[in-house]
């Protein structure tokens, strides 16, 4: 690395350093003891396992955070699909699905509550189709309730269209010809779409699908609008344990948030990896 | 055929409309109902209660909306100046360590920003920026900036280094150059970095409530209690509002940049000339965020 190189990336290392390395290294040292950095060991990790309600909260999260960016991985690749081939006319009036992308959030979160509440008008329709109350009733645990459709509902709609997005710059690059001779060569659209779509959409979608599976794994805003109580999802109960627990609740909390911090990066370091083999073996056949 | 296809579209263009507009339609409804109980599918009683609020609190409001303008424009400034030496050099030069460096840096989209946001919160109230607006940009940036070094780094790389040598073959010295040549065939990226950073900025409630502690004022922080509160028609228009924001940066944005890039290079329209696809959210990167080529 020659002088220059280093005086240009200087002041971003320097940033970094001192805004999110700071940040982990200091969730680090509480975690290794109490907010003086009195270190008495691994004790707060030790405790994490010996706390029932963590380790649920975890696997809570593992589920809403897995279901939610499967979901927009889906819904985005087969949108973004049918809007390639759609007329002209669909495509234009497509743009309308950049909309959730710029939304805030809470906003997203607001819209889902308004939609979903027992009494809302989803609810009102559904009942005024004659669905009956088996399903009407349904609505009364869709939102703050443990199997957490609100929270998941409310990932999907904020960020399948931003995997649509990403896969139509992809499918962009697809020629029509390919799908016109997928045609002639007898594929139906479904065919069409597991043989010429997904293998070209393939490595964007698994990209999105890491930003998308590791930001609800960490977002605050949808389940402190949509979450239930219990149980909770792992950021609100490290934002609560920090801030309404007692003192010694502290390095238990750093704790989690540094297994937190450790599992996002090993996660992208494995799939970089994975991604990089996958691509390699492509290449050699 | 040809009306199974257009019936086909006709499909298409419902389920969009009800997707993407139906929802701000029923929150529009919101916003103007006074009454709308359950069986209900449509409000029984209207009023103008929403809009009367905001009225009242005009003051409130706009103060809180001006605040969030005005750090998240610092924050999409102090990106720009800490990323823009950074991306140059990670897009033109090859050294050991790139890779590495590269993935360091846009490591802050992938961590979830609680994870960092919680120890830095811990030093910010040590070193006096808790609750204070240098905080609040900072804590932002720290989360927002990997966008527009990703945008710069993929500027950078469709300028051709030549232009500048070019440049300086003439005789023009490294302000000329930059303000001449480097800045406006950047623009398309800067651009585009800019818009994602300013809505990331403008849209977190998280980073803000926990570095601002309530004492800097922010849209969504103004927000949030209606949105949580259950008031509806308050939070409904209020919701509105908060939706004509980002639409309306979009909207001009769209218009700048197609205008810019009519007078420029058609690479940038589709590859079968459909959908002129210059919206600056497409253009942070094809690589996607994620640095990794796939």
């Amino acid at each position: 690395m020659n002088r220059r190189i280093l005086i240009s990336v200087l002041p971003l290392v320097l940033f970094y350093g001192l805004t999110v390395g700071a940040g982990l290294v200091l969730a680090l040292l509480q975690s290794l003891g109490p907010a003086g950095f009195a270190a008495d060991g691994v004790s707060a990790y030790g405790e994490l396992l010996e706390r029932p309600e963590i380790g649920r909260s975890i696997l809570y999260t593992l589920y809403i955070a897995g279901a939610s960016a499967i979901l927009s991985v889906i819904l985005g690749a087969l949108l973004a699909w049918t809007l390639r081939w759609a007329s002209a006319p669909v495509r234009t009036a497509g743009i309308v699905f950049h909309l959730p992308i710029i939304l805030p959030h809470i906003v997203v979160g607001f819209v889902v509550m308004v939609l979903l509440a027992p009494t809302g008008p989803v609810s009102a329709l559904v009942a005024r189709l004659g669905f009956g109350s088996a399903v009407s009733d349904a609505f009364a645990w869709m939102l703050y309730s443990p199997a957490g459709i609100g929270m998941i509902l409310a990932y999907v709609y904020k960020e399948f269209p931003f995997v649509t997005l990403m896969a139509l710059g992809v499918l962009r690059l697809v020629p029509e010809r390919m799908v016109v001779t997928a045609r002639m060569l007898g594929a139906g659209p479904v065919r069409r779409f597991f043989a010429v779509g997904v293998p070209t959409m393939r490595p964007i979608l698994s990209q999105v699908f890491i930003i998308l599976f590791l930001y609800a794994l960490g977002g605050f805003e949808i389940p402190w609008l949509l979450g239930s109580s219990r149980p909770q999802m792992i950021p609100i109960t490290i934002y609560s344990l920090y801030f309404q627990g007692s003192l010694e609740d502290r390095p238990v909390a750093m704790a989690a948030l540094s297994v937190l911090a450790l599992f996002s990066i090993v996660f992208v370091a494995l799939y970089a990896h994975a991604a990089d083999r996958i691509s390699h073996r492509e290449r050699a056949v | 055929m040809i009306r199974l296809r257009s019936l086909r579209s006709v499909a298409v263009l419902l389920l969009l409309l009800v997707v993407f507009v139906g929802p701000i339609l029923i929150v529009l409804l919101n916003a103007l109902a006074a009454r709308w109980a359950y069986p209900a599918v449509l409000p029984e009683e209207w009023s103008l209660r929403g809009v009367r609020f905001v009225l009242r609190n005009a003051r409130d409001l706009i103060s809180s909306i001006l605040s969030s303008f005005m750090y998240s424009i610092t924050v999409v400034v102090l990106s720009f100046i800490v990323c823009i030496a950074p991306a140059r050099v990670l897009a033109r030069d090859r050294f050991p360590g790139r890779r590495i460096l590269e993935a360091l840096f846009l490591s802050p989209v992938l961590i979830p920003a609680i994870t960092y946001g919680m120890g830095i919160h811990f030093l910010f109230i040590r070193l006096g920026l808790a609750n204070r607006t240098v905080g609040v940009v900072l804590v932002l940036t720290a989360a927002s900036y990997p966008y527009m070094l990703r945008a710069l780094i993929a500027g950078f790389e469709q300028i051709h280094r030549d232009y500048e040598t070019c440049a300086s073959n003439l005789g023009a010295g490294w302000l000329r150059r930059t303000m001449l040549v480097t800045i406006p065939m950047l623009l398309p990226a800067i651009v585009a970095g800019s818009t994602v950073v300013f809505l990331v900025a403008f849209s977190d409630y998280f980073l803000v409530f926990l570095i601002g502690g309530g004492a800097v004022r922010s849209f969504t922080g103004f927000l949030f209690p209606f949105l949580s509160a259950g008031d509806r028609t308050i939070g409904s228009t209020l919701t509105l509002l908060f939706v004509l924001i980002p639409i309306m940066l979009f909207v001009v944005l769209e218009l700048t940049v197609r205008r810019f890039y009519a007078t420029d290079s058609p690479r940038y329209n589709g590859s079968d000339g459909s959908q002129t696809d210059s919206s600056p959210v497409d253009r942070v990167g094809p690589g996607g965020p994620l640095g990794t080529a796939p």
